[in-house]
C-alpha cells in the first residue's frame, strides 16, 4: 500500500498501479459475482465489472419493470445472467447486497439461507452490518463479509470507467472466513473501476457517511442557507438579491474555486472586507454549530438516527410524505427564487443559438 | 448576353456590410469585405477555406441595425454541441440504459419552449404562439420526423440529428436562415431531400445564407453567389455571372463522384489465398431499443488485411454495429459476437478488445478535458481513454510524436488540443487512433466537417496506412469521394439489416 501524507497524518492507500487489473481478474477468475439490485450503484458496478471480464450475473425483482427492462437493455439475459434476487444469491459465490438499506433489512430472511460456505457478502454501504441489532442482517461466520464504497453516484461510477479514468472507494473487511476476505475487496474494487481506495470500517464508513450527509453536505448546507436568506428577507432585500448572496455567488464561483484551490486560496483572493469579516465569523459560526454535530455524532453512534430511517423508510405512506415534504422546498420563496436565478444565468442567454 | 436576373424594382437593402473585417482570435475572417443582400435574394458562400457562419451570425447580430436582429434570423451548424450532448455524457455512456433516462427527447427539443428559449420565470401575458403547434406540426411532416419524436437527441444518428436541427430552426419562424454546411455527413437521398426542401423554402418569405464547401451543389434557387479566399472575397454577384468565373471554378473544384464497384459474393477469386484470421465475427446479431429494431439478423466477418467500407443511409444502425465492436455497447454480450478470437462475454475485457482497435468519430474531440495538449491526445491512444490519465513511457511518447510528423503536425505538440482547427483536430485524434498500431482502424465519418486541405491530410494518410496492409480497416462515410483507394470490401446496411456485402474488383 502506498503511504500518503494527509496533513501530516500518514493513511494507506491501495492503487491501481500496485494493484492492477490483471491480478484482480487473477483473484475472481473462479468467482461468480452476483449483483442484487438493478437500481444506481447495481448497474453501474456490474456492467463495469464485466467490461473487466469478471464473470457477472445480475439479481433483481421482476415486480420491478423499470429495473427489469434497464437489465435487459444493458445486454443482460433471462436465465443465463439475469436472475430472481435469490435464484442470483444461490448462484454467486461473491453476492454484492446493493438494493436500498431498507430493502436489504426486508430481503434478508430470503437472502440468508442462498448464502453457502465460503461465499463473500459484499456492500457498498456499512448500514446492515454496522446496525445489525436494528437491521436483522447478521451474516453466517462461514462467508466473508467486505466492503467497497464507490465516493461517487452509480452513474459516475460507469461514466469514469468508461473514460478510462476511474473513481475513489474506501474498502473494510469485517470478518475473514476464508483467509482471502481481503484480496476479494480489493480486487472487486480494482474491477468495478477504483483508481484509489482507502481502508475503512463498515461503522466508520457508516458513521461518516451518515454525519455528512446530515451535516454539511446537506443538512447545515440547506439549513444555513435557509436561515441567511430568512434573515435578508426579513431585513427587506428582495429574492433576487437574498438568493444571490446565499445561494448562487456560492454555487457558482466560491466553491468551484475552494475545490480548485483550497480554503485559505479563496480567503486570500477576496477584497480585505470580505476577508476580515469572514475570518472572524469563521470561528463565530464553528462555535455555533458544534454542539449541534455533537448531537448529531451522538445519534448516529447510538442507532437514533438508523431507527428513524427504517421507521419511516418501511411506513407505506413513506413515498406520499416524502413528495409532500419536498415539495414544500421546491415551492418555498426560496427555491422558486433559485429557479428564477438560475434561468437567468450567462450560460443560459440566448439559448437559441 | 447577360444573364444576371432582373431585379424587381421593389427590392429593398437586407442586410448591408461596408468595408468590414472580422478577426476571430488569431484568424483573420474577412477583410474589406462589402456586401449587400436584398430582400429578394438567396446568397450562397463558397470556397476554401470554410468560412464560418457562425461568425457570420454573430456578426450580423451585433450589428446593431434592428432592435432584435436574433427574432430574424436562425443559424444551423452541424458541428455537435457539447453543450446539446449533455456536458457530463461521455460518448461511450450513450449505449447505456442508466446514464440516458433524463437526456433531452427530440419531442421536448422541438417544444416551443425549447426552440424559442423561453424563460418560464419571465412575466409577461400572451408569450405563446397560436400557431406554433400548426406550425410545428408542418415541419415535423415536411422533414418526416414523426418516427424520431420520443428517441433522446443524444442517441440520434448524424443525419436524424441534422434535420432535427434544422426543424428548429424553422420553428423560429426566420425571415433568414444561415446555414453552415448543410450538406456534410449526409447520404445522397438524403442530400437530395434537403436540396429539395430547402428549394421549397427558398420559394417563400424565408431567405437563405447558405455557407458551404466548393464541392457541393450550389441550390437552383440560389440567385447570388459570393466566392472567398482566404480572406478576401475574390468574386460576388448574381449566380449565373460568378458560376462561370475562373475564380468560381477555381474554388468549386469539385471532386467527381466516384462509383464504387461492387461484384457479387459468388464471382470472389481469393481461392488461391489462404483462409485470413477473423478479427471481428458476427453470427446473427439483433439490436433493439424501445422496441426499435436497430439491428437485424446481421451477420458480418471482418479478416486481417481487409479493409472494409461500411456504406448505408443515415440511421441505417451503422454506428450501433461499430458500438458492438468497439467494446462499447453492453448489448454485445447479448449476443453471439467474436472479437479478435475471443467470444464477447467468455471472461474478457473491453480494455484487452480496445488494445486491438483504433478509433474516430466525428464528435470525439469535444469530450476531451479542456487544457488537454495534442501530444496528451495521441499518448491517450495508448490506453485507449478519453483524457490521458496514466504515464506515458518513454518509447510511447516517442511513438506518439512520430506518428505526428508522420501526419505532419509535430509542431502543434504542446498547443492545446481545444485551439487547434477541427481539421487538426481530427489529424491528432487519428494520430491517437495509429499510436499503438492496432490490428483494426475503426474511421467513422473521419473526413466530416473538414476542408477540402485537412480532407486531402485525412485521405493520404489513410491510403499509406491501407497500402501497408498491416492493419484491418472498418470506415464509414456517406461520401464515395471521400473513400480511401485501399478500401477491398463494401459493406451496405440499410434499416439495420445487410444489403450486401462483397469484395470490390480491382
Amino acid at each position: 500500500m502506498a503511504k500518503i501524507n494527509f496533513g501530516g497524518v500518514v493513511e494507506d492507500v491501495v492503487t491501481r498501479d500496485e494493484f492492477s487489473l490483471e491480478k484482480a481478474r487473477q483473484v475472481l477468475k473462479d468467482e461468480v459475482v452476483a449483483v442484487l439490485g438493478y437500481g444506481v450503484q447495481g448497474p453501474a458496478q456490474s456492467l463495469n465489472m464485466r467490461d473487466n471480464g469478471v464473470n457477472v450475473i445480475v439479481g433483481q425483482r421482476c415486480e420491478d419493470q423499470d429495473c427489469w427492462e434497464k437489465a435487459l437493455k444493458d445486454g443482460w439475459e433471462v436465465g443465463k445472467t439475469l436472475f430472481t434476487l435469490e435464484e442470483a444469491a444461490k448462484r454467486g459465490t461473491i453476492i454484492q447486497y446493493l438494493v436500498s438499506d431498507a430493502a436489504q433489512m426486508m430481503t434478508w430472511p430470503k437472502i440468508k439461507p442462498c448464502l453457502k460456505k465460503g461465499d463473500a457478502l459484499y456492500f457498498s454501504h456499512g448500514f446492515s452490518i454496522a446496525y445489525s441489532g436494528q437491521t436483522g442482517v447478521v451474516p453466517p461466520d462461514f462467508v466473508d463479509v467486505i466492503l467497497v464504497a464507490p465516493k461517487g453516484s452509480g452513474t459516475s461510477v460507469r461514466a469514469n470507467f468508461l473514460a478510462g479514468s476511474g473513481i475513489n472507494a474506501s474498502f473494510a473487511v469485517h470478518h475473514d472466513a476464508t483467509g482471502r476476505a481481503m484480496e476479494r475487496t480489493i480486487a472487486l474494487g480494482i474491477a468495478i473501476g477504483a483508481g484509489y481506495l482507502f481502508p475503512t470500517t463498515f461503522q466508520n464508513e457508516v458513521y461518516s457517511d451518515l454525519t455528512g450527509e446530515r451535516g454539511v453536505l446537506m443538512g447545515a448546507l440547506a439549513g444555513i442557507m435557509e436561515a441567511q436568506y430568512n434573515l435578508l428577507r426579513k431585513h427587506g432585500h428582495t429574492p433576487s438579491e437574498a438568493f444571490n448572496e446565499t445561494v448562487e455567488e456560492l454555487t457558482q464561483s466560491l466553491i468551484r474555486l475552494v475545490d480548485k484551490n483550497g480554503m485559505d486560496w479563496m480567503y486570500a483572493n477576496c477584497s480585505t472586507t470580505a476577508q476580515r469579516g469572514a475570518l472572524d465569523w469563521r470561528h463565530q459560526f464553528r462555535k455555533a454549530v458544534e454542539p449541534v454535530f455533537d448531537w448529531l455524532y451522538e445519534s448516529v453512534a447510538s442507532g437514533e438516527q438508523t431507527r428513524i430511517v427504517l421507521k419511516a423508510n418501511s411506513a407505506p405512506d413513506y413515498k406520499v410524505k416524502l413528495d409532500a415534504e419536498l415539495r414544500e422546498m421546491r415551492e418555498s420563496e426560496m427555491w422558486q427564487a433559485g429557479a428564477a436565478v438560475r434561468s437567468l444565468r450567462p450560460d443560459n442567454w440566448n439559448k437559441s443559438a | 448576353m447577360n444573364s444576371v436576373e432582373a431585379l424587381p424594382r421593389d427590392a429593398k437593402p437586407f442586410i448591408s456590410l461596408q468595408n468590414v473585417s472580422l478577426r476571430s482570435h488569431d484568424t483573420l475572417l474577412f477583410e474589406g469585405l462589402c456586401w449587400e443582400m436584398l430582400d429578394n435574394q438567396h446568397w450562397a458562400v463558397i470556397g476554401p477555406p470554410v468560412v464560418k457562419g457562425k461568425l457570420v451570425y454573430h456578426f450580423l447580430q451585433d450589428d446593431g441595425q434592428n432592435a432584435a436582429p436574433q427574432d430574424l434570423m436562425a443559424y444551423v451548424t452541424f458541428e455537435v454541441q457539447r453543450r446539446t450532448l449533455g456536458d457530463e455524457a461521455f460518448y461511450q455512456v450513450r449505449w447505456n440504459s442508466v446514464v440516458n433516462e433524463d437526456a433531452l427527447s427530440v419531442a421536448e427539443y422541438l417544444s416551443e419552449r425549447c426552440v424559442k428559449s423561453i424563460n418560464p420565470y419571465h412575466v409577461v401575458e400572451n408569450r405563446s404562439d397560436p400557431k406554433f403547434a400548426a406550425r410545428r406540426k408542418d415541419v415535423i411532416e415536411q422533414l418526416e420526423l414523426g418516427a424520431l419524436l420520443g428517441r433522446k437527441v443524444i442517441q440520434l444518428s448524424n443525419g436524424e440529428r441534422r434535420k432535427v436541427w434544422i426543424a428548429r430552426a424553422l420553428l423560429k419562424s426566420p425571415r433568414l436562415l444561415i446555414l453552415d454546411n448543410p450538406f456534410v455527413g449526409l447520404d445522397e437521398r438524403f442530400r437530395a431531400r434537403l436540396s429539395e426542401d430547402l428549394e421549397n423554402l427558398m420559394q417563400g418569405d424565408l431567405r437563405m445564407l447558405i455557407v458551404g464547401t466548393g464541392r457541393d451543389e450550389i441550390l437552383p434557387s440560389i440567385t447570388h453567389v459570393l466566392c472567398m479566399k482566404d480572406s478576401r472575397v475574390i468574386a460576388q454577384g448574381p449566380r449565373q455571372a460568378i458560376l462561370n468565373s475562373d475564380a468560381a471554378h477555381e474554388a468549386r473544384r469539385a471532386d467527381r463522384l466516384a462509383n464504387v464497384p461492387v461484384v457479387a459474393a459468388s464471382q470472389m477469386s481469393d481461392e488461391h489465398e489462404p483462409p485470413r484470421k477473423a478479427l471481428v465475427s458476427m453470427e446473427n446479431v439483433n439490436v433493439s431499443y424501445n422496441g426499435t429494431k436497430v439491428l437485424r439478423q446481421v451477420s458480418w466477418t471482418v479478416r486481417e488485411n481487409e479493409q472494409w467500407a461500411l456504406l448505408g443511409p443515415n440511421g441505417a444502425g451503422k454506428t450501433t454495429l461499430l458500438s458492438l465492436i468497439l467494446a462499447d455497447n453492453p448489448q454485445a454480450y447479448a449476443n453471439d459476437i467474436t472479437l479478435f478470437g475471443r467470444r464477447r462475454g467468455s471472461g474478457e475485457s473491453i480494455w484487452e478488445i480496445k488494445q486491438h482497435i483504433g478509433w474516430v468519430a466525428p464528435e470525439l474531440h469535444l469530450y476531451y478535458p479542456r487544457g488537454a495538449t495534442c501530444l496528451d491526445v495521441v499518448c491517450s491512444g495508448w490506453f485507449d481513454s478519453v483524457g490521458l490519465y496514466r504515464q506515458c513511457l518513454s518509447d510511447q511518447r516517442e511513438a506518439a510524436v512520430a506518428w505526428m510528423q508522420q501526419l505532419g503536425f509535430s509542431e502543434c505538440a504542446e498547443t492545446a488540443f481545444a485551439q487547434i482547427s477541427e481539421g487538426e483536430q481530427r489529424l491528432v485524434l487519428i494520430a491517437r487512433a495509429l499510436v499503438k498500431s492496432p490490428a483494426l482502424l475503426v474511421l467513422d465519418e473521419p473526413c466530416q466537417g473538414l476542408d477540402a486541405g485537412n480532407r486531402d491530410r485525412v485521405l493520404q494518410a489513410i491510403d499509406w496506412i491501407g497500402s501497408r496492409r498491416s492493419t484491418s480497416m472498418i470506415y464509414v462515410t456517406h461520401r464515395a469521394d471521400e473513400l480511401p483507394q485501399s478500401i477491398t470490401h463494401v459493406l451496405r446496411l440499410n434499416e439495420g439489416r445487410v444489403v450486401s456485402q462483397a469484395p470490390i474488383r480491382s
